[in-house]
């Protein structure tokens, strides 16, 4: 925070509760200070929350088993971090397209950038500090990342409605027991969630200051090089500008008078970009055409794996348009989501109404409007992007993750505006806070409940609206991915499996295994197996593997599992002993 | 930035709309979590129901649970007969003489009555429900009972097996139930799922068009009808467009052609024939061979049940 008057900081900081009505305009720049800069005491309530998110996944980490893409990127991290320490050993030799081929030449159909982050915190935190176990020592980065998350989700909800929305943005956000799993991931899919915010984040910064219309077009590369869904962020983006204001500007200064009026930010984009990407990724400094093009062509063609909804296992297209607001709506506590449905649906209608005022009066959109129109659009389109039927469905909530912290500011809104009814009706501006604690503990409990319940297990986690786990299977809904809940048939496998059994972990990856047991969790004796020699096989339920159960059926000759994982007697794991019971 | 209070509330009455349908939904929810754990079943719970069911145990019975996906209890039973399916209606119950049914009916979507209804229809409830805890146990009476008088798969060690390699055949060696026919083939009694569902059945995955492998029962005590299921098994069944051809199952008897079944690419359901053989004297063995080709065995795993009744 720059050195200012009183004066000039009052004028920068967001709103506090009560906030101007929607007609208020943004206050005016103060020549040399941007209107939408946080105030220390923004940045600290940020920083706190940041901190919260950091601690919290850190000391709940050894709760989430590994899942099978997150076992993979392990590998990966290992190979590109042999990469960095080529770098400083022989940094001629680094650049070379032997090295840089040979280095990065395992899982390059993403990009690089949170493998290198994993493998660089492995090698230091682990092999070198030993301050983690090294489980922790990959995940680290995501744990920081969420903490920058959190401290921008604020800023942002803060920015745009209040310090209650923003607030209670943060707090939902995290008690979505499936976003709070995947935060805990060294794997991408929350990575490009928090960098998808924070493209919008500095996309809207980038409105009233410089600065930011530079961190823009690097934040941009940053999340191009997280993972592919950044394609889609120039789009969405691109569709604000002209919802908000680019059609105005077409209306009053024809095409030419359009093109002059883009905002930098997104030139910056463009330019900044693919540079940061091209820099980033070693594996394509050589090859930057072929490589490149075989990324993008890889999720062009991704192969679409099975998948459970309703009943229905889908294997092909054409996929259920509306998949992803059904999972959304069964998938988010659903106090929440009551939450976030009205204030999508309220915040629609105003920014509808307001808009066709605008247009009727020929006059020029507000900020107000265009904040709205932000809001609005990065809630829809990481979820409306799932919606052609060809598009694969394969792998839940996770892949429109990026709807979600605007979702969650929408959701802030209501809360408070819902306490400030009630200050209100009371006639009593004592009332509010109190009233917005309430609400707060009110709509947030179910989701922190849920969240408690179903601990390390979120790929299992279904709100109140499915009926829990018991509700989604009954809906035949899939019960879990990719293989991480085996850690809750860890405990009895420890204690009683025979010394050096070979066990069958059906879809269990073998460097899984070996993360299992280099961590502790899974005694060191027992051998990974095929199915034809174990003493014990443990299954993991998906409706497409349905054929394992059997062939560990007919192959073990037993019918009756020994021990499993069952989450409110929803069968998720389950493990069978050679010859029980014949 | 402006918060849209005002704006968004069109008339007076939809603001404590939108509180109380949010209190409410909150409100539910944690009536939901707070209820839960006392609609869940104990282990004392399915201890009591197991014990109950060993207790009266007699041959021919089998245990269902419902609804069907709460398969847990099966961990508390082990050495029972099961019947294990995702619709228990859809269930062949035909050879279980007596079924009991784990019953959970107080958790969530259980809506175990409409699929008990279903699934017994043809079935005579056999003294009243007894309920241990959240468990709930109820035996009933297979009014469409019946044993067949020859079972093709459970009679599979009685069978020769062989490759009809052109000019020679080629046998299976057998070792009890299992033919073994060299390179990692074999013919078995196997627990296949077809549709989702386990089947007993023989698994005999085809080698080629020009190869038939044979499964031949030189003793088949026949009845009325001889009938048979065939199946592209497990994931392999929706299979299609990575060169997958049709698989040909032919039905001889006595070495006349009496039936055959071919299922399509992308076939999930079994096929079904039902062969009538009245004629043929139910006295006497007969030799009734199963052949079963296709001219690209590749994810072609084939299993095929029959019998006689």
């Amino acid at each position: 925070m720059p050195r200012a008057s009183k004066k000039k900081k009052a004028a920068a900081a967001p709103p506090a509760e009560p906030t101007p009505p929607a007609s208020a305009p943004v206050p005016a720049p103060v020549q040399g200070l941007d209107p939408r800069r946080a105030s220390k005491l923004d940045v600290l309530i940020g920083a706190c929350l940041g901190l919260a998110a950091f601690l919290g996944l850190f000391l709940t980490e050894k709760s989430v088993g590994v899942p099978r893409d997150e076992s993979f990127y392990f590998d990966a991290a290992n190979a590109y971090a042999g990469w960095f320490k080529l770098l400083l050993a022989r940094p001629a030799q680094a650049f070379t397209d032997a090295a840089t081929s040979r280095y990065f030449e395992y899982n390059h159909e993403h990009p690089a950038l949170m493998k290198e982050l994993f493998g660089l915190s492995h090698w230091l935190f682990f092999e070198n500090l030993h301050w983690v176990r090294e489980i922790a020592s990959y995940r680290l980065p995501v744990f920081v990342l969420a903490g920058l998350f959190a401290l921008c989700l604020y800023l942002f909800g803060a920015g745009l409605r209040g310090r209650g929305a923003g607030v209670f943005a943060v707090l939902a956000f995290f008690l979505c027991p499936r976003d709070w799993f995947h935060a805990h991931l060294a794997c991408f899919d929350f990575p490009v969630c928090a960098t998808w915010l924070f493209v919008v984040y500095a996309y809207w910064r980038a409105e009233t200051s410089r600065r930011w219309v530079v961190l823009c077009g690097i934040l941009f590369g940053l999340a191009l090089a997280t993972k592919h869904n950044a394609f889609f962020l120039p789009v969405v983006l691109a569709g604000h500008w002209i919802v908000a204001r680019g059609w105005y500007v077409f209306r009053q200064r024809g095409f030419a008078g359009f093109v002059k009026a883009i905002p930098n930010s997104f030139w910056s984009m463009a330019a900044l970009g693919p540079v940061v990407f091209y820099l980033h990724w070693p594996y394509i400094w050589h090859h930057p055409v072929d490589r490149v093009g075989f990324w993008i062509a890889f999720h062009l063609h991704h192969v679409n794996y099975a998948w459970y909804y309703l009943g229905d296992l889908m294997r092909e297209p054409p996929f259920p348009v509306f998949y992803a607001w059904v999972v959304t709506a069964l998938t988010v506590p659903i106090a929440l989501i009551a939450a976030m449905a009205t204030g999508l649906l309220s915040t629609l209608w105003v920014a509808v109404r307001d808009a066709v005022a605008t247009f009727r009066a020929k006059a020029e959109p507000t900020s107000a409007q265009s904040d709205t129109w932000l809001l609005l659009i990065n809630c829809i389109a990481p979820i409306a992007i799932l919606m052609p039927p060809e598009v694969p469905r394969f792998g839940g909530s996770k892949h429109w993750m990026a709807a979600m912290p605007f979702l969650c500011i929408l959701a802030g809104v209501v809360v408070v505006r819902m306490a400030r009814l009630i200050a209100e009706r009371f006639n009593d501006s004592r009332a509010l806070d109190p009233a917005l604690a309430a609400l707060f503990v009110l709509v947030l409990a179910p989701g922190a409940w849920g969240l408690v319940h179903i601990g390390g297990y979120g790929t299992s986690y279904y709100n109140e609206l499915a009926g829990g786990q018991p509700g989604a299977a009954a809906l035949g809904m899939q019960r879990q991915f990719w293989s991480n809940n085996v850690t809750g048939v860890f405990g009895w496998l420890n204690e009683n499996a025979p010394q050096r059994a070979r066990v069958f972990f059906h879809e269990v990856t073998g460097d899984s295994f070996r993360a299992y047991q280099a961590n502790g969790m899974l005694r060191r004796d027992i051998q990974f197996s095929g199915l034809e020699q174990a003493d014990i096989a443990c299954y993991q339920y998906h409706q497409e593997f349905r054929f394992w159960e059997y062939a560990i059926w007919t192959n073990m000759h037993t019918r009756w599992p020994a021990y499993g994982l069952y989450l409110d007697e929803v069968p998720n794991i389950e493990c069978y002993q050679r010859d029980r019971a014949f | 930035m402006p918060e849209p209070t005002a704006s968004a509330a069109p008339s007076r009455a939809l603001p404590w709309l939108e509180l109380a349908l949010v209190v409410a939904v909150a409100l539910g929810a944690l009536l939901f979590h707070a209820t839960l754990p006392g609609r869940m079943p104990s282990d004392a719970d399915y201890q009591a129901a197991a014990a109950a069911v060993r207790a009266e145990l007699q041959s021919g019975d089998a245990v269902a649970v419902l609804p069907e996906w709460a398969e847990k209890a099966r961990m508390f039973m082990p050495g029972v007969p099961f019947v294990s399916a995702p619709v228990l209606a859809d269930a062949d119950l035909s050879r279980v003489k007596r079924l009991w049914i784990v019953e959970l009916p107080s958790l969530p979507r259980a809506e175990v009555a409409r699929s008990e209804r279903a699934g017994t229809a043809q079935m005579s409830a056999d003294g009243p429900p007894r309920r241990f805890g959240n468990v709930v146990l109820k035996r009933f009476v297979n009014r469409a009972f019946h044993e067949p008088r020859f079972d093709f798969t459970r009679e599979l060690g009685r069978a020769n097996v062989w490759l009809d390699v052109p000019g020679r055949r080629i046998d299976c060696a057998r070792d009890g139930e299992r033919h073994d026919c060299g390179r990692g083939l074999s013919v078995a009694h196997e627990i296949r799922e077809v549709q989702f569902a386990p089947h007993d059945c023989v698994g005999a995955n085809p080698v080629g068009r020009d190869i038939p492998l044979v499964v031949d029962y030189p003793d088949a005590l026949l009845a009325n009808h001889l009938t048979v299921m065939a199946a592209v098994t497990g994931e392999m069944g929706w299979r299609h467009g990575e060169g997958q051809t049709p698989v040909d199952l032919t039905v001889d008897i006595d070495g006349q052609r009496a039936g055959a079944i071919t299922i399509p690419v992308g076939t999930v359901p079994p096929q079904h024939l039902e062969l009538d053989t009245a004629k043929f004297d139910p006295k006497v063995p007969h030799d009734v061979r199963f052949a079963v080709a296709t001219s690209n065995p590749k994810d072609r795993e084939f299993c095929f049940d029959a019998a006689s009744e």
